[in-house]
């Protein structure tokens, strides 16, 4: 594809979407102003029994695990050697990058004073807290997917010298990737562990770890997946002929991917309620809400692939990695909102304040916005014709 | 009736392992279904190429 071809030649601004977005970003802004001059108490529902609300539990645990697409997909094709995916690993690292960056810049609102973020790394006595290694990991990863997406920019840019060293850090970044990646998604399971009175026992195991990092795999796979059909539908414009005839062959590969990973965690799951002996809680309302979750979000969406993949079923696969990913979200909150608190009267309980809301569609949608600003001007659908190949 | 922690662990350790074993199984027979048409698909695609050289021999043939 032709580098002129991917810059839009008719500009009508006042479509549904830029309409709405626009709306959501002026709601944001606002209530941004408000956040920061008037603090947390003007805008959200937190407090000291319910210091986490959404914009940890949706924002922050969410947007880490469905931000995983960026390592899986890199993995697959630069350690595991399947080439044949190499035209999807551009789309993920920037959906990965993205992903963390508006992480990062949701973390700002709940902690407030953004100035003193790089505190955990600067001035700090807690090495062994969890939430340092979170905040390190999470800092490192943010710069290692900058450094991984900026070849695209940089061919954007013109200049050669700079890409041609980002592209040489491939391998070295890659494997750095995954390393912190296994780090900080286990370890935001792991920040629950120190609360075993305040989350449910069906949700509460000493494998929260363990949970969080192979569910982060499959929403990884499945984020690519949901995330190329939409692709397909909204930029179909924008792709070359690799992107357009590997997609069918991604969905298959990952969807059997997501399936056997889904197998797995599905059987450590049920592992996890025998360990603690906790079978005689599943006929309780939350015992029941938990079956909800690990039938209806880990199991069929575990059988469907299988299907679509056996009978090479492409729509069916799309359909269930939507699924899979509502799983993910369904999970993040129970474990930090709906299970978490569960002993206390429902006078006690958290429930967001509709600014809270505001600001993670706000987030969601500028996340949009930028990732449609960049696939539309840089090469990430198609190969710049410069670089043939070689990135 | 659990008593002791050690008729407690005897008796959660012992199911836990029986579904870990059951699970293995299960994961086999999971694995079989998943790639059971992967060799048809295979043999059907090798079949199809080998038809259309054969095809391409009888054309250039003629």
């Amino acid at each position: 594809m032709k580098e002129s071809s991917a810059i839009p030649t008719e500009k009508n601004l006042f479509t549904p979407f830029n309409i709405l977005a626009g709306i959501i970003v002026l709601m944001g802004l606002t209530i941004t102003v408000l956040r920061f001059t008037k603090g947390l108490g003007a805008v959200s529902n937190l407090s000291d029994y319910n210091p986490w609300g959404i914009w940890i539990g949706f924002d922050l645990l969410v947007g880490v695990a469905l931000a995983a697409g960026g390592y899986v997909t890199s993995a697959a094709v630069y350690i595991f050697g399947l080439k044949k995916y190499h035209f999807a690993v551009r789309p993920a690292v920037l959906t990965g990058f993205l992903g963390y960056l508006f992480v990062v810049i949701a973390l700002t609102y709940d902690v407030g004073r953004p100035w003193r973020l790089p505190y955990p790394l600067l001035i700090q006595r807690g090495t062994t807290s969890l939430l340092f290694e979170v905040a390190g990991c999470v800092a490192l990863y943010l710069t290692v997917l900058f450094l991984e997406f900026s070849p695209a920019a940089l061919e954007w840019l013109g200049l050669k010298k700079a890409r041609k060293l980002a592209v040489n850090l491939t391998i070295v970044l890659t494997i750095f990737g995954v390393i912190l990646s296994t780090l900080h998604q286990s370890s935001l399971g792991a920040l629950f562990l120190i609360a075993p009175s305040k989350l449910h026992p069906l949700w509460y195991s000493p494998y929260l770890p363990v949970y969080f990092f192979i569910s982060s795999i499959i929403a990884g796979l499945s984020m690519v997946i949901f995330e190329s059909s939409l692709s397909q539908r909204f930029f179909h414009h924008k792709m070359d002929k690799a992107h357009i005839e590997g997609k069918d062959q991604l969905v298959l590969g990952f969807g059997k991917a997501a399936s056997v990973v889904l197998a797995g965690y599905f059987a450590i799951k049920v592992i996890g309620i025998s360990a603690g002996n906790n079978w005689h809680l599943l006929s309780t309302p939350y015992g029941i809400w938990f079956l909800i979750e690990l039938l209806g979000f880990v199991a069929l969406p575990c059988l469907l692939y299988a299907i679509g993949v056996r009978e090479r079923n492409l729509t069916l696969i799309k359909q269930t990695s939507f699924l899979a990913v509502f799983g993910i979200i369904l999970n993040r909150l129970n474990v930090s909102l709906i299970a978490f608190n569960w002993h206390l009267p429902p006078e006690e309980r958290y429930f967001p304040h509709w600014m809270e809301i505001g600001i993670s569609l706000f987030i969601v949608t500028v996340g949009i916005l930028v990732f449609r600003f960049i696939v539309t001007r840089m090469p990430i659908f198609y190969e710049h014709p410069d670089y043939p190949e070689n990135h | 009736m659990i008593y002791t922690l050690q008729e407690y662990m005897t008796k959660t350790e012992g199911v836990t392992y029986i579904l870990m074993i059951l699970f293995i199984v299960a994961f086999i027979l999971f694995w079989k279904f998943l790639t059971g048409r992967d060799e048809e698909m295979i043999d059907a695609d090798h079949f199809s190429q080998e038809q259309n050289s054969a095809k391409e021999f009888h054309h250039h043939k003629q």
